[in-house]
């Protein structure tokens, strides 16, 4: 991971929070919009059980009333936002999704006056429209902050998921022989084969039985021949 | 003689499978004052796998897990404080205040670039009355012409509540367009008060020679004083944060703009409040004669020496130091 910023906790321990870019912060954005957008739909029907022609109610309404109805639609935006934001320790529920977080350039959790201010500079980083004006930010700072997060002091970090289901399954007895970056390379082949293209199947197949120490796979062994030579090496025959 | 891998994580996994849990139940809800010292215990230790697995795991996912696990950890266990009732209190009582005084010298500047275009558009429609077709918009001239103020019949039309509302709204567009414009250096906050000032001083004048002078003044006197407060101090606010981009003096660029604007921010929401209310006196206490000039000019200046004794008076002591409410 090359983008990450690097915290001090209190413990004294040197923790990395990976660095969210552009694309997962557009996506968590687009499900933020859909989400709000269903609740806009789902609030215009049940308006409309009452006043018949909503929508056209709502166009002929004067300049100054729909000016008050888009401040207000602005205002609500942005406590969506903020109190998300407050309240899911730096997540709406986009972020939640797409695993990003907001949080303070020294890593702590965020505040509601962070928040506050990087929901507010919304209205800026979207001018003239589709925040374009947040995506050149983010593109020329080396931690893809757009100005909001400029001003409020705050970083978007991508929240992993790592599972360490692989390593459970392992034979201590034998994985302790194996050099410890040899057996990651091993275990993340035996997660990844299905997914790998057949002929890097095969040749990093071989390469790992030849470094684990596997001499009786013939030369002519299949890529399956292989996967299942080093599963049967690394991992315990009681466990699946 | 190092540990392997797969040892380490047997040995240690039921610990942080507990860790996990007992994070997801801290979301969630409530712990047990014994959980939360176990909490206490299970976390200090999760941080040494973590300074372990980083010396001699580096690179694995066993790493990248731990890491992830003690960040998560990391930011439940020293999240913020929730400010409820009595930070807001303290808010009031100290923060806000101490703010603007010491925001004072940018508040001052808006300020006085407000009093000046205000005089100054007031002496172009004085002396050149022409320039209100520029400065005043039509429908202001048209009641002006009849001899009425705006506000006098817009009772009529629109009820006080939604004339409330809708100055509300404008008075929130000035300040926050003050404050966000900031961020040009300031530039854009400045040419905001300009026009603002302009405007009102052209639309006094304009009443004033129109012959409905003592219908403005006495339109103004109730809620003038604190809503040119605000907007001083929001345009102060912005000034503060424009400051911080041209000279951030000893600090670097980024750590100025970032202070400024966290001060700019709270001197913000500090004033919405008071937008409110005084939108609220604007659009019901402020309009046509139900309530007497006197009574009007008496509630203006009182309100507005009030705002201001205290801003500057409230509470000169320390703030509880555990009371942050500054993004820091």
């Amino acid at each position: 991971m090359t983008d990450a910023l690097q915290v001090a906790t209190p413990e004294r321990v040197s923790v990395e929070l990976p660095i969210a870019g552009l694309g997962s912060r557009a996506m968590a954005y687009l499900v933020d919009v859909l989400l709000l957008g269903a609740v806009a739909l789902v609030v215009y029907f049940a308006i409309s059980f009452f006043v018949p022609e909503a929508l056209n109610t709502v166009l002929g309404l004067g300049r100054s009333t729909l000016a008050i109805g888009v401040a207000l639609l602005g205002g609500g935006l942005w406590i969506y936002w903020t109190v998300f934001e407050v309240a899911w320790n730096g997540q709406s529920p986009g972020k939640r999704l797409v695993r990003i977080r907001v949080v303070k350039s020294d890593g702590s959790p965020t505040t509601f006056f962070s928040s506050a201010v990087r929901n507010l500079l919304r209205l800026v980083d979207f001018l003239p429209t589709c925040y374009p004006v947040g995506v050149i930010t983010m593109l020329i700072d080396k931690k893809h902050r757009r100005l909001g997060d400029l001003l409020a002091g705050t970083i978007l970090v991508r929240d992993e998921k790592v599972s360490l289901d692989a390593y459970a399954r392992l034979e201590a007895a034998t994985a302790s022989a194996v050099e410890v970056n040899v057996l990651e390379i091993a275990v993340k082949f035996l997660q990844r084969y299905d997914s790998l293209e057949p002929d890097a199947r095969l040749r990093i197949g071989k390469k790992l039985a030849t470094r684990l120490g596997l001499t009786t796979l013939s030369e002519t062994a299949s890529a399956e021949d292989v996967r299942n030579a080093i599963r049967a090496k690394l991992e315990s025959p009681n466990h699946g | 003689m190092a540990e392997t891998l797969p040892a380490f994580v047997t040995r240690r996994k039921p610990e942080w499978t507990k860790l996990e849990e007992t994070l997801g139940r801290l979301r969630s809800g409530k712990l047990s004052l014994n959980e939360v010292s176990e909490l206490d215990r299970l976390y200090r230790r999760v941080a040494a796998d973590l300074a372990v697995a980083q010396a001699r795991y580096s690179n694995t996912d066993v790493a990248r897990f731990l890491n992830q696990l003690n960040a998560s950890a990391y930011a439940l266990i020293y999240k913020p404080r929730p400010a409820g009732f009595e930070g807001l209190r303290t808010f009031y009582l100290q923060t806000f205040p101490r703010l603007v005084r010491e925001t004072l010298g940018p508040i001052k500047l808006s300020a006085a670039v407000l009093a000046f275009s205000t005089l100054l558009g007031a002496l172009t429609v004085w002396l050149q009355p022409e320039t209100a077709k520029v400065l005043v918009s039509a429908d202001l001239r048209n009641f002006i012409d009849q001899r009425t103020l705006w506000t006098d019949s817009a009772l009529d039309a629109i009820t006080p509540g939604s004339m409330a509302l809708q100055i509300f709204l404008n008075n929130l567009r000035v300040l926050f367009g003050a404050f966000a414009f900031g961020v040009t250096g300031g530039v854009l906050t400045v040419v905001v008060l300009i026009f603002n000032g302009l405007h009102l001083g052209a639309v006094i004048a304009s009443c004033i020679r129109g012959g409905v002078g003592p219908n403005i003044l006495s339109f103004i006197a109730a809620h003038g004083p604190i809503e040119l407060s605000l907007i001083a101090i929001g345009g102060g606010a912005g000034l503060h944060l424009g400051r911080a981009m041209i000279d951030p003096g000893e600090r670097s660029r980024a750590t100025a703009i970032r202070e400024n604007a966290g001060v700019a921010v709270q001197l913000i929401l500090g004033c919405a409040p008071f937008m409110i209310l005084i939108g609220i006196v604007e659009g019901f206490v402020s309009p046509g004669a139900f309530f007497p000039w006197p009574l009007k000019l008496a509630v203006g200046l009182f309100s507005g020496f009030g705002f201001w004794k205290w801003l500057l008076s409230a509470q000169l002591v320390k703030e509880r130091r555990n009371e942050r409410l500054e993004p820091r």
